[in-house]
């Protein structure tokens, strides 16, 4: 009976507990995964991806698969680094993964460039949204570098007349007149002619795609060594409702897509991670040290260490024993 | 050994009747929770958002994360009684290692969560499962311990990148850990490796039908194999952030590592005499190959504890 009736203690305590962590949407777990820091920098950061500074700054490593959850399905397993930074008025995340080929052009239909996206839960405190472009309940602030905007924004607006040289056409009538482009008179940024090669857009789930009223952030990707480094960039403090609030210290949370043109990836098919703890710090960014292989090592010998000394004092504690 | 020792190897009356129910219920809420939470909450795109389906996954997910928080709970209970137990059969420094993991797990909860705290506590866990697998005082049979090893190892290679990178982050040293990609694929091969062995460890001890086991353990293995045949990607990404595998290896190692081990895991649970082994299978896929939260830690702990030495814990008393 009294093991019983402790028995049922125990279980109704532990049931109890459960409940009310459940109703008021607390856990007794943390996170034991490491996470995006954003330091301080104190000297300015320029708008360059392959920056010395980049060297100080610590990188995570993130694991991509295959975008699966909606058609049309794409992607694959790939690795992508990601490193942040901030100077207190602006934040600065840098994205690395490897491509073999530096696809640009989109002046065919059978081309396609690519493409790299950092996204955000638009509002902070919320439920952590759906990773694959948020859903109704909870939208996501994306920003979405193409390399063939970079293009435009390098060497200028890649018009018909650029690419195909060669190319007769009749006269277009009007063609100067804004009433006969109706994106760019409605400022659609896709329209542009190559102010930018990121784009600041909304989602609120699959297909909801909408482009963010105010093109708060800016950006610059350089391929170099089968390497694409893409540099994002926008003011800490939010430009509007759909854009998260950025201020120092503070915890949000970050996810990541890349397209490879090559394998002619777009719209839904691409890579994609989840979303990662990313905590924008008042810490300083730490001069360069070239020690970090070294690191790892004491970190490793000391962890054996302490393990060995563990396991011998018990063992011979029990060879005492007997 | 000395007699008092043998005589005290059994955990004491007054936790040997929590111990077994607790575990009881931790299983059962752990692969809940897995189910549930872990899985069947990120299946929630394809539910259509109106309707008695809505409702369903609504009300599923609910009690998914109730699941959670109970499972969260028992861990911690269940690892407090082992410690209570070890510590009155006179093996209080593991006992005292087992009750610092405890204790730092509620001391997270407590802290504002920073790097440091991530980093002692991954250091906590390899230091505790080194500990719980060496320090068994009747020494187990070869397959067991090879078994015991390889868990080690496969633990500390997914820690690998948590705890040097993690390091490397709170001192602010630029770059990646040298060797993480690497440490993470060789864990994952010393998983596939684990499957069989631990199907063979069973078998020398088997008292039921092995055959008929094979077969029962088919039919989840055949249920894998058909969702990374028809939906490749969303099974391998479940696969990814249930039980921590990225799938670099060919596919039929995982499904025949799989069946193994499932086989293990059924015929265990079957025989009251290697029930204990059973949920300590159980508590393994709960935790996964690469615990990212406390309780995934805690109850790989848990599950090391009792694959270790089931006997010493008496719990089927």
């Amino acid at each position: 009976m009294c093991r019983l009736r402790r028995t049922a203690l125990l279980l109704v305590a532990a049931l109890t507990g459960a409940a009310v962590l459940t109703i008021s949407d607390a856990t007794l777990a943390r996170s034991a995964a490491l996470k995006l820091v954003a330091p301080r920098s104190d000297v300015p950061i320029r708008m360059d991806p392959w920056a010395a500074v980049w060297d100080r700054a610590s990188a995570l490593d993130l694991p991509l698969s295959a975008q699966s959850a909606a058609r049309p399905f794409g992607g694959r397993s790939r690795n992508l680094t990601a490193r942040a930074i901030h100077d207190g008025r602006r934040l600065y995340v840098l994205l690395e993964w490897e491509d073999k080929s530096k696809n640009t052009s989109v002046r065919k239909p059978e081309l396609f460039a690519d493409q790299a996206a950092v996204e955000f839960p638009s509002q902070e405190g919320e439920r952590v949204p759906f990773f694959c472009m948020g859903d109704p309940q909870a939208t996501v602030s994306i920003w979405l570098w193409k390399a063939s905007r970079q293009l435009d924004t390098d060497k200028g607006y890649r018009s018909i007349e650029k690419t195909h040289p060669r190319a007769v056409t009749d006269i277009y009538p009007f063609e100067s007149e804004d009433s006969f482009n109706p994106p760019k008179v409605l400022g659609n940024v896709v329209a542009g002619r190559g102010d930018s090669s990121v784009e600041s857009l909304i989602g609120g789930g699959f297909g909801t795609i909408t482009q963010a009223d105010h093109q708060a952030v800016t950006g610059v990707g350089r391929w170099q060594g089968s390497v694409w480094r893409v540099l994002f960039t926008r003011d800490l403090p939010s430009a509007g409702e759909d854009h998260p609030e950025f201020k120092v210290p503070m915890s949000t949370s970050a996810a990541f897509g890349v397209w490879d043109g090559a394998a002619k990836e777009r719209d839904g098919q691409k890579s994609v991670a989840q979303f990662v703890s990313m905590q924008i710090s008042g810490t300083p960014l730490p001069a360069m040290r070239r020690v970090s292989s070294t690191t790892a090592v004491v970190v490793i010998v000391l962890t054996l260490i302490v393990a060995a000394t563990v396991i011998t004092v018990l063992r011979r504690k029990r060879t005492a024993k007997t | 050994m000395t007699v008092a020792a043998q005589q005290s190897t059994a955990i004491t009356p007054s936790a040997k009747p929590l111990i077994r129910p607790a575990l009881v219920a931790l299983a059962i809420a752990g692969t809940t929770e897995l189910t549930l939470q872990r899985t069947f909450y990120r299946l929630g795109i394809y539910i259509p958002k109106h309707g008695t389906l809505w409702d369903i996954y609504r009300v599923s997910t609910r009690v998914g994360t109730f699941a959670l928080n109970l499972a969260s709970i028992l861990s911690l209970v269940v690892l407090g009684l082992i410690a209570i137990g070890l510590w009155r059969t006179e093996r209080r420094r593991t006992a005292t290692l087992l009750g610092l993991l405890v204790l730092v797990s509620l001391v997270s909860l407590a802290l504002t969560s920073n790097l440091w705290l991530s980093v002692a506590y991954r250091a906590t866990f390899i230091v505790v499962a080194a500990a719980v697998l060496v320090s068994a005082p009747s020494k187990p049979p070869r397959d067991v311990r090879a078994t015991s090893i390889g868990l080690l190892c496969a633990y500390g290679l997914s820690s690998y990148y948590g705890l040097v990178g993690g390091v490397m982050m709170a001192l602010g040293m630029p770059g990646r850990p040298w060797g993480a990609a690497v440490a993470l694929r060789l864990g994952e091969v010393v998983v596939v490796a684990l499957g069989p062995l631990i199907f063979l460890a069973w078998k020398r001890h088997a008292s039921i039908h092995v055959g008929r086991t094979l077969a029962w353990a088919g039919l989840p293995t055949v249920v894998l194999l058909a969702a990374l045949t028809f939906q490749p990607r969303m099974t391998g990404i479940l696969v990814m952030w249930t039980a921590g595998l990225g799938l670099a290896l060919p596919l039929p190692l995982y499904v025949i590592s799989f069946w193994l081990f499932t086989t293990a895991l059924i015929g265990s649970l079957a025989h009251s005499e290697t029930r204990v082994q059973g949920v300590a299978l159980v508590l393994l896929l709960v935790a996964g190959y690469f615990p990212q939260s406390t309780y995934e830690l805690v109850v790989a702990v848990v599950a090391l504890s009792l694959w270790a030495e089931p006997t010493a814990l008496d719990v089927n008393a």
